[in-house]
């Protein structure tokens, strides 16, 4: 490869009167009407979008990649107009690799901002950046060398003959890599998109994908014939560049419909509007029978697309001041519902605390009177206070249940964390309610199988509450037959499980899915004439979740006995 | 930035007579035709002789001395006459 050489050359070829302002030649407003049709509404159009959408929310990443990538089209179609219309070959030949620089710049600028549209707006990964770059770098750095192009044919005053084929299918090649990394983007990240996010990844795939393909495809493909003589000229090209206004089509049916881009309703019908009068004014300039039809074509579309996204627009306004008044209404009922739960939670607390003095001398006493500390009582007396002392346990259960959930509705519940042996704790609590559970009739067994410590962090005081709550509860639910206690550890998922399973009332599906809930009590429990607040779930699993765990039922059915599953994180 | 090496191409007058020539056509109906052949040299080189304009130019129509110089004669279909010989190269 020769080094260039920085000389100024500016000779001419005589194919059409040298233009004004840059590139206007009325000779091809004549007879290549396409070529203004194609670049200069392509151009405004992708400036309107690109600023409009960037002056919406200059810090938006996306927004500046979409204006980059606007700016990079519109350099590439001024480039391409100057280059059709002028006849200096210094000029035409500077500008010349700067069609290879924009488009691998529109390629790899399309990857950046697919990937922060759906990622919310995040950066892409420093690797995927210097990937990119390093992919893009030969491009630029060949760009002004023999490489690139080596020379210009007078007679037809371009340059395609003496076009890099190497170079050439280098940055054809980025740009079908961008469209494969994008489909492959969008295909990974639609599943897990939201349903808004799923349309709009469609839209945008859609859009940028089939602006990636005319925009190489047609591009590469009108420069290849030309080369190979095949074709007159490269004004095949020209269709290529409808895929920039495809994709900003696209982009504008997006703002309007999904609010993509942060822009509001307002600026939206303003931009249609503006789009209207663009496609409407080419009428002034167009004096040829293709372009007039095309123009009209164009704007018939438009004003379609326009008319039903402004209805669209409309019923989103109407919606959305419905969905306002009604937010407003919710607020309010939300405000006040908020002050008589925390007036509910005041009483309930205030009450339950005057409750249980009263029951705590009941119970004292009773028990006082049992233990003889006040004489020798009758047997039918010693009876009545035995039911006395028992009613009034389980009237101070029920209270501390209330108190459990008026704290635990009022953020006013304590947790102390600590690593504690929680298979101890089982176990020492398993004996202590065997006792109970014998006068049932019933055998307690308690088993483990354990690969670590069983060790948790949590409130010690709480968990045990919790585990005696559900082994409560299965004495009570239980006529005959047994209770299991099985502590077993999950060590990979650093989980630990605490089976209570029983062989008492069962429940069916139905219960089960309410059972969690305040106040609900299995459906047969009254029927087997079992007392309860319908509270002591609730709070367990209230106060499991608090520490991190959570509470499970299985049941076979009614009378097929139970399982309850209390699973906390290991302490490792 | 400035591509300085690069070569031009354009066409040069063809006598259809001896040589080989591409057949353009002088109107729309092609009533009338012109022969030519296609000559690329280095660009300066052409500059140097004719300056920007190298219509009318006699020199942009031979090639100088020990200058890379390169005409290519029609060798498809629609030449004037079959081609005869190799395209010059007057290297």
């Amino acid at each position: 490869m020769k080094e260039p050489i920085k000389i100024l050359i500016s000779m001419i070829c005589h194919y059409f009167e040298p233009p004004t302002f840059l590139f206007y030649v009325p000779e091809l407003v004549q007879s290549l009407p396409l070529l203004y049709y194609s670049h200069i509404p392509a151009t405004i159009l992708a400036l309107i979008i690109g600023f409009f959408v960037f002056s919406n929310n200059p810090t938006s990443l996306k927004n500046r990649l979409l204006l980059l990538i606007s700016l990079c089209f519109a350099g590439w179609t001024v480039i391409n107009l100057i280059a059709w219309t002028n006849i200096k070959v210094s000029l035409i030949l500077t500008i010349w690799p700067f069609f290879a620089i924009f488009s691998t710049l529109i390629a790899i600028l399309s990857i950046y901002f697919l990937y922060a549209f759906i990622h919310n707006d995040n950066e892409l990964p420093d690797k995927y950046k210097i990937a990119l770059l390093l992919i893009s770098a030969p491009v630029f750095i060949f760009a002004h060398t023999n490489l690139s192009v080596s020379g210009f044919q007078i007679s037809d005053c371009d340059a395609f003959g003496f076009e890099g084929g190497i170079y050439n299918a280098y940055y054809l090649l980025v740009g079908i890599l961008a469209m494969i990394i994008n489909l492959v983007m969008i295909i990974r990240n639609y599943p897990k998109a939201t349903l808004l996010m799923k349309k709009e990844i469609v839209y945008m795939g859609i859009g940028l994908e089939l602006y990636l393909a005319l925009f190489f495809l047609f591009t590469y493909i009108a420069s290849y014939l030309t080369n190979l003589g095949i074709v007159e000229n490269s004004d095949l090209e020209f269709y290529g560049l409808f895929g920039k206004t495809i994709f900003m089509v696209f982009v504008a049916i997006m703002i309007v419909r999904f609010k993509a881009f942060n822009v509001g309703l307002l600026a939206s019908k303003a931009l249609l509007i503006a789009l209207i009068i663009l496609t409407a004014s080419q009428f002034t300039y167009i004096d040829n029978t293709t372009g007039i039809v095309l123009t009209a074509l164009t704007l018939v579309i438009t004003g379609v697309i326009g008319i039903a996204l402004l209805r669209s627009v409309k019923n989103e306004i109407r919606q959305r001041s419905q969905l306002e008044i009604l937010t407003k209404q919710l607020e309010k009922t939300n405000v006040r519902l908020k002050e008589l739960d925390k007036l509910k939670s005041e009483f309930v607390s205030i009450a339950s605390h005057q409750l249980r003095s009263p029951l705590t001398a009941i119970r004292g006493y009773a028990s006082l009177v049992l233990e003889g500390s006040y004489g020798k009582i009758p047997e039918k007396a010693k009876e009545a206070i035995e039911r006395i002392e028992e009613s009034s346990k389980l009237m101070a259960l029920g209270i501390e249940d209330y108190l459990n959930v008026s704290r635990i509705e009022s953020g006013n519940m304590k947790y102390i964390m600590s690593d504690f042996n929680l298979r101890n704790e089982t176990e020492n609590l398993c004996d202590d309610l065997r006792i109970d559970a014998i006068k049932q009739g019933l055998v307690l067994i308690f088993r483990t199988n354990l690969k670590s410590k069983g060790i948790v962090n949590a409130d010690i005081g709480k968990t045990v509450q919790v585990i005696q709550n559900l082994i409560h509860n299965a004495i009570k639910y239980t006529k005959k037959g047994s209770i299991k206690v099985l502590v077993r550890d999950d060590v990979v998922n650093k989980k630990i499980h605490i089976d209570i399973e029983d062989t008492g009332i069962g429940m069916s599906e139905k219960t089960i899915d309410k059972l969690f809930q305040k106040f609900e009590r299995a459906d047969n429990a009254n029927s087997a004439n079992i007392s309860g607040t319908g509270l002591g779930l609730y709070v367990a699993v209230k106060m499991t979740e608090a520490m991190g765990g959570s509470i499970s039922a299985h049941s076979e059915g009614d009378g097929k006995g139970s399982r309850f599953t209390i699973t906390l994180p290991l302490a490792m | 930035m400035v591509v300085g090496d690069y070569t031009v191409t354009y066409e040069i007058d063809c006598d259809p007579n001896t040589t080989s020539c591409f057949v353009g056509c002088e109107d729309e109906d092609c009533t009338e035709n012109y022969y030519y052949s296609y000559m690329t040299r280095q660009a300066k080189v052409v500059e140097n002789l004719c300056g920007e304009d190298i219509t009318d130019c006699e020199a942009a129509l031979s090639c100088q001395t020990g200058e890379e110089c390169y005409v290519e004669l029609c060798t498809g279909e629609n030449c004037s006459r079959n081609f005869e010989g190799t395209n010059q190269d007057f290297n």
